[in-house]
């Protein structure tokens, strides 16, 4: 007997008139590892929150949902607690208490468990999880992906049945976002956990699940098994474009035979192929040879005892070019972007923003039709209660745009998705006519769909005139839309180079379908080159 | 042994409440020079941050308050001499130096209880009173510099996003205003959150339990014997009319030998016991890589 299942559940909320889940008819076995897929804004955290009954929204709900063979509004409230976790999105805001420990046992006090039963398990779920050497620290202290798994460890010490996770690696870095993922799939195997995740982040949860969902606009309208899934999936449908490189190249090239989801699987995919032409015709990339940004030799630390964070960083970004840095936590990404935006001040080294030293930009001139800087955490410039006297305190109408955002004007900033969130603050960076705009995470929170626009806009704003220095961990993003791409690695740019370049070299901090390509094609970025040189050879006559 | 800070916070609690209340209701001059120097010896061992400008803020509170005194009270007899026709008194100049005294160590015994007493060990003496208390101060302990942090990075934002029109008062402080608005917003957006998160998490179910981290040895039931034994004696000391003094009109101090002696004596080693504690602990591990 499944463990969830759901009959016609029709939930719409009020003074809304269009249902936002309509239908849905979901089946969940036990001990399943379940993703649900879907663009923003499709019901997704709708249809999640419905199932954890203490998050379920307000409004009017229609249909049975069923857990373990009983109706979930006739689970003990104890039961229900208890037998059913939930993982949100936000890193932060979930975590209540001060301490680690503390965080850890909160819900088995409010259980009301015994002591030596709260101690045991916190033991062991702090040994399981790896939580035994940051155990007494401030939760505050923690890294994002520490806080996460906290998070998740959390709601593990009730030992519930179901684990449901909407979007939990939204806001981690790729790297903190696998091992995270890792650490819920090993749940699953060892413990025979039911999993159901919500996630923009695809690639490699696919390969890993048992049954994906795909909803769209309110209704469920693929499940079963991943490989079969994203073969009847609609290329044109808006996720198709979040699936994993190896399933899109063999959609591209119209294969048939077994749907390849990993890399190792494309792999053998792309060597059904000839080779004879090896790489693509491009244009070399040439800079515009003024630079708009110059740092020689800039070193920076926090305070006076603690490490240099940046150690002699040099870097030139020429005018009208998209130069993308990448690099893992705590090579000074950001930190950069904080010292050529004159909020950090580095104690040796010069910084030049079109010809001028920072100090020469006096009373904040810097900042007025020169430089802007759109932060990682967006939710520190919203100020209004609408889209639209948000985008008219920046100065800025919505016809102005590069965008549209006709379509929120009249929503609150915190009701929007993280990545329109991100796109209302371009847009009112945008207010200040910079010349030079540096993006810290661009990405956060965007789905595929929202990535792709991004990066059209950020080429949009570049033919404008406009430099953009991104700084991302998306190294997908980068083989989108950069003109160059900087390595940060211990405080310094290790290698700047234009993409097709910088990702060929890599090897493991490249993109899907570079990796796929690897040994057979020369200079591949993205799945659409790959595919482009696939089609032009021709495949392999059978020996 | 262990040391204080080690023992179960009950202890910390006890020793805190006992030599706080001596100090100030017994306004002994002798004792409030030991309390003094205790309370120093055990703030300068400890890991406070900025030692030394809490160190110049005591001192010049000192100064100040020594000096006033005087200035305002011109009770006593002997008279040092005459500012605007008002007599300047020494009784009235040493009333001023102990009360001084009295307030520095007691400034001295509340900064070290804020570094010692850590937000684990106020939750854990919290929860003997109530459970959501407890919760109450450890999501407090939370909040409060979450909210400096983010003020300080919407700060930034606002500069970087050139939300500033200009370089005026004016601008600052209305750009100020809406830092704090901003903030408002946030917090509120991220309370709903939290809120969703501790419900999910069974808050509301009723009865809450405690898990409490620490135990009480046979060596915290000794300590609290200890110094509830100190703290009787001197208390006893001056129950039965020991340690009295007066400053005016003329300063005397009946110090009656063996009564006074054990009376003081005892709170010396109360004030004095977590630097005793430190020393045997140091001493002890001292020895044992000696003898390894």
């Amino acid at each position: 007997m499944a463990l969830v299942k759901t009959e016609g559940l029709t939930f719409t909320y009020p003074e809304c008139e269009s249902p936002a889940i309509a239908d849905i008819e979901l089946t969940i076995e036990r001990g399943s590892f379940n993703v649900l897929a879907g663009s923003t804004g499709c019901g997704k955290s709708t249809l999640l929150r419905l199932l954890k009954r203490e998050l379920a929204p307000l409004g009017d709900m229609r249909g049975e949902i069923f857990f373990d063979g009983v109706r979930l509004c006739e689970l003990s409230d104890k039961d229900s607690v208890s037998r059913i976790g939930f993982v949100m999105q936000s890193v932060d805001a979930q975590i209540v208490c001060d301490k680690v420990w503390h965080e850890l046992v909160f819900v088995l006090e409010s259980l009301g468990k015994d002591k030596g039963f709260i101690a045991f398990r916190a033991a062991e779920t702090a040994s399981y999880f790896g939580i035994d050497s940051w155990y007494e620290r401030d939760t505050a202290s923690l890294s994002g992906g520490q806080k996460q798994l906290l998070n998740l460890a959390s709601v593990m010490m009730c030992e519930p049945q179901l684990l449901i996770l909407d979007e939990p690696t939204a806001q981690l870095d790729p790297i903190a976002a696998s091992e995270f993922i890792h650490t819920v799939k090993k749940l699953c195997d060892e413990l025979g956990l039911t999993v159901l995740i919500a996630e923009h982040r695809l690639d490699e949860l696919i390969p890993l699940c048992d049954k994906l969902f795909i909803m769209e606009k309110g209704r469920l309208i693929h499940s079963g098994a991943p490989a079969e899934v994203i073969s009847r999936l609609d290329d044109k449908s808006p996720i198709a474009k979040a699936m994993p490189a190896a399933a899109r190249l063999y959609k591209a090239l119209g294969a048939v035979g077994e749907l390849p989801l990993t890399v190792s699987k494309g792999r053998q995919l792309a060597a059904r192929y000839d080779n004879k032409i090896s790489t693509l015709q491009r244009k070399r990339y040439t800079h515009s040879g003024e630079k708009a940004l110059e740092l020689k030799d800039v070193y920076f630390r926090f305070e006076r005892n603690s490490p240099d964070i940046l150690k002699g960083l040099t870097l030139d970004v020429y005018k009208g070019e998209i130069f993308c840095v990448l690099g893992a936590n705590g090579s000074g990404k950001s930190t950069a972007a904080k010292c050529i935006s004159a909020l950090l001040k580095p104690y040796s080294g010069s910084i030049k923003v079109f010809g001028k030293r920072l100090k020469e930009y006096k009373n904040r001139t810097l900042y007025t039709n020169c430089l802007t800087l759109v932060p990682q955490d967006v939710q520190t410039c919203f100020l209004y209660t609408t889209v639209r006297e948000e985008l008219d305190e920046a100065g800025i109408s919505p016809d102005e745009l590069p965008f549209d955002m006709s379509e929120v004007l009249n929503k609150h900033p915190y009701d929007l998705s993280g990545g329109e969130q991100q796109l209302l603050a371009l847009a009112k960076a945008l207010g200040s006519k910079p010349r030079l705009l540096i993006l810290d995470e661009a990405t956060k929170g965007m789905d595929a769909q929202l990535k792709l626009k991004t990066a059209e806009i950020l080429k949009e704003l570049k033919s404008n005139g406009v430099t953009l220095l991104v700084v991302t961990h998306d190294i997908e993003f980068a083989a989108l839309c950069a003109d160059r791409c900087a390595m940060f690695f211990g405080g310094e740019a290790v290698s700047v180079l234009p993409p097709y370049e910088f990702f060929d070299k890599g090897s493991f901090y490249t993109t899907a379908a570079s990796r796929i390509a690897r040994g057979q094609y020369e200079g591949v970025v993205t799945v659409d080159d790959l595919a482009a040189l696939c089609l032009k050879n021709e495949k392999k006559v059978a020996r | 042994m262990k040391t204080l800070e080690s023992s179960n916070p009950i202890v910390l609690f006890f020793f805190f409440l006992y030599v706080t209340a001596l100090s100030m209701f017994i306004s002994f001059p002798f004792l409030i020079i030991i309390s003094l120097f205790g309370a120093m010896a055990y703030y300068y061992s400890s890991p406070a941050p900025k030692k030394g400008s809490f160190t110049v803020f005591v001192w010049v509170l000192f100064l100040v308050l020594s000096a006033a005194n005087p200035l305002i009270s011109h009770k006593g007899e002997t008279i040092l001499l005459f500012i605007n026709n008002r007599p300047i008194t020494l009784e009235s100049f040493y009333f001023g130096l102990n009360s001084s005294a009295m307030i520095v160590s007691a400034l001295y015994w509340f900064r070290t209880l804020t570094v010692v007493l850590t937000s684990d060990k106020l939750i854990y003496l919290t929860s003997f009173l109530s459970k959501n208390l407890s919760l109450i101060i450890s999501m407090s302990v939370r909040f409060v510099p979450m909210f400096g942090r983010q003020r300080k990075k919407i700060k930034e934002t606002q500069l970087a996003m050139g939300l500033y029109n200009d370089d005026s008062i004016v601008d600052d402080i209305r750009s100020n205003i809406r830092v704090f608005s901003i903030l408002i917003t946030w917090a509120l957006e991220n309370g709903i959150t939290a809120a969703d998160s501790m419900e999910a998490r069974g808050f509301s179910l009723g009865k809450r339990s405690c898990m409490r981290q620490k135990r009480i040895d046979i060596f915290d039931i000794m300590l609290i014997i200890l110094m509830s034994a100190l703290f009787g004696i001197t208390l006893a000391g001056r129950l039965f009319g020991g340690m009295s003094h007066s400053f005016y009109p003329r300063l005397s101090i009946s110090f009656n030998g063996i009564k006074d002696t054990a009376a003081l004596l005892s709170f010396a080693l109360l004030a004095f016991l977590p630097v005793i504690l430190k020393a045997e602990v140091s001493l002890r591990w001292h020895l044992l890589k000696q003898r390894v």
